[in-house]
């Protein structure tokens, strides 16, 4: 019944229906794309938070943490004792445990002098409880107290570390608190790769010695414990088994695990989560009321002609099939500008946060799917109107 | 006289458009066959617009009945009705072109829900009916950009182009230049006599009355003189 010259006939008339009213109403069209775009900036601010808060995860070198059982978020850092993570040591597929020392560490912007905070990461320079090879750093030069490497991806609100150190070789930098005149010398010896996240704009890299030095940790006292395994173990059975051996108050846990538990805390526990996903829909409803909107006006304008062609005995379906192809071109149309609009939106947002802020294909892809999705359920809406289309009205 | 198969048989047909309204045809018995041109005239207000919209299944019949094809419109189902409808056409007195098609698209507009045609023969016959209709030149030009008289043309063009076993056409020369309304009428002159397809136009136009081979008259909503066939 419906053959393929009609459904032909169908996407040439919305095709040619649409363009002629995008040409009359550019705003509405605006409107689609503006939603589009809105969607795309808080999906791409919400994968940057989330993945700004576990890049440190990620380069964890074991596939096994353990951690305290209040753990939430490496931002609010917990701590248990490090011989309970030297226990894991005591089953077979356990190749080498590494401490890992984390804590906010209030420093002076080298510049303005003005108290900033960063992420003290800690380590053990012989057994570096994090592939250093993906942070770019060189920890020779760590083994004398009191030295760090900062952060290349940090923020300017430190002043210009990476570029004075560029230039000296070292950088200077205290410590600061600001209830206490106290403060300790920092030595900026290198640099490393890392990048911040919402809450800590910048990190630094040093042993463990120097930073609980400096926080007043104690080197007992450990933030997260990261467990090598031996080849060919699997690691969240290991896990399973460690978690039976290690006393109340720990959790081991996969790498993988941790980085859900992460984004978990930031979805969940945060309102960013929230207000991100939010954004986002309201994205989305709006590119569905514009396009009802504009979907709306097409069928007005045109119930005449739609008489006319159900005189001629085009069947109800035709219309159907008008409506919803008419959607679909509609937000087909709106996607590329959209994406190009978001890439520049992007780019922005990378040179003002430093943010991990990737416009990735499969997210473009995904959205303009469900803005596709969108239009159709417009179109549900818009089809009402299409009872109206009585060819006795022509007469 | 005439002798070809009958297309469309009205008996009994009455209508009022609501039932507190006045009525408006009253006891309409009819029949239209194949190759007929049947004229029928009236003032206005005497109901041919109605007695063409009651043929051309946009109105509920009731009470009487119309047969078209050998089937009953007031029995016939949605689809049926719509199946119908493609063997049907209408001009009607204001062209209702599709403003987002060009003339050549809304010609072929006219066919593309017959799903026995086939694509190029759609075109070509299109394109043969516009040069027909004096609008060769004019096959990609969009709705507004032709003045009134050509506007009709393309509607008639339309109208033809499937090849209808019935054509019902109300006041079709109403708004067209003598050339024009000449050139309308030699088409659904042709129409009737090459493709046996029977007509019904409702009009003011004694030019209309010069083709046709049967003319009737409606008053009050009655017809006059009422056909025997």
């Amino acid at each position: 019944m419906f053959s393929p010259d009609l459904f032909r006939f169908a996407i040439t008339l919305s095709f040619q229906q649409a363009r002629a009213k995008v040409r009359r109403n550019v705003v509405a069209f605006a409107g689609i794309a503006g939603g589009i775009v809105l969607v795309l900036v808080q999906l791409g601010f919400q994968s940057a938070l989330y993945e700004s808060a576990v890049r440190l995860h990620r380069i964890l070198n074991g596939e096994i943490v353990v951690v305290a059982s209040e753990f939430r978020s490496i931002q609010d850092p917990t701590w248990f004792s490090r011989e309970w993570l030297v226990m894991t040591q005591a089953h077979p597929a356990v190749a080498s445990v590494a401490p890992l020392y984390l804590s906010p560490v209030a420093v002076r912007n080298i510049d303005d002098r003005t108290v900033r905070t960063l992420l003290g990461i800690g380590i053990e320079l012989d057994e570096p409880a994090l592939k250093t090879e993906r942070l770019d750093a060189d920890l020779r030069s760590l083994r004398v107290p009191g030295r760090i490497l900062f952060d290349r991806k940090s923020q300017p609100s430190y002043g210009d570390v990476i570029g004075r150190l560029q230039r000296s070789g070292t950088v200077e930098m205290t410590t600061a608190s600001y209830s206490s005149p106290l403060q300790e010398p920092l030595t900026v010896v290198g640099s490393h790769v890392l990048g911040g996240t919402v809450v800590y704009f910048g990190t630094a890299l040093m042993s463990a010695a120097t930073l609980t030095s400096i926080s007043g940790q104690p080197l007992q006292r450990i933030n997260i414990g990261v467990v090598k395994l031996e080849p060919n173990a699997n690691a969240a059975e290991v896990a399973a088994q460690l978690q039976k051996l290690l006393p109340e108050g720990t959790l081991a846990m996969t790498s993988r695990a941790l980085v859900r538990l992460e984004k978990q805390f930031w979805s969940n526990e945060t309102p960013i989560g929230f207000l991100f996903d939010l954004g986002a829909l309201i994205g989305f409803l709006i590119s569905g009321i514009y396009i009802y909107q504009v979907l709306f006006q097409i069928v007005d304008e045109n119930l005449a002609e739609y008489a006319v062609l159900k005189s001629m005995g085009y069947p109800n379906s035709f219309f159907t099939v008008l409506v919803v192809c008419t959607a679909t071109i509609l937000a087909l149309a709106a996607i590329p500008p959209a994406v190009a609009v978001s890439f520049i939106v992007y780019q922005i947002c990378v040179a003002a946060t430093l943010l991990d802020l990737e416009l990735t294909t499969a997210r473009a892809l995904g959205v303009g799917g469900l803005t596709i999705l969108i239009a159709t359920l417009s179109a549900w809406f818009a089809k009402r109107r299409l009872h109206r289309i009585d060819p006795a009205a022509l007469m | 006289m005439a002798s070809g198969a009958i297309l469309a048989r009205v008996s009994g047909l009455s209508y009022r458009y609501a039932p507190n309204e006045p009525i408006v045809l009253r006891d309409i018995s009819l029949t239209i066959r194949e190759g007929e041109i049947v004229v029928v005239t009236g003032p206005s207000g005497s109901g041919k617009t109605t007695l063409l919209s009651l043929l051309g299944m946009m109105r509920r019949v009731e009470p009487g009945h119309i047969r078209l094809f050998d089937t009953d419109v007031g029995d016939a189902s949605a689809l049926e009705i719509a199946a119908l409808r493609r063997r049907v056409r209408f001009v009607f007195q204001k062209h209702y072109l599709l403003r987002s098609l060009t003339a050549l698209q809304n010609v072929i507009a006219g066919v593309v829900a017959n799903a026995t045609t086939d694509r190029n023969w759609n075109e070509t016959r299109a394109l043969e009916l516009l040069a027909a209709f004096g609008l060769g030149d004019y096959a990609s030009k969009w709705p507004d950009q032709l003045s009134v008289g050509q506007q009709q043309r393309v509607a008639v063009a339309r109208s033809l182009v499937g090849r209808p076993d019935l054509l019902l056409a109300d006041e079709p020369t109403a708004s067209l230049d003598r050339m024009s309304a000449r050139l309308v009428m030699d088409q659904i002159s042709e129409a009737a006599r090459t493709m046996h397809c029977g007509l019904l136009i409702s009009t003011h136009d004694d030019r209309v009355r010069e083709v046709a081979t049967r003319c009737i008259q409606i008053s009050d909503g009655t017809l006059l003189p009422v056909s025997t066939d």
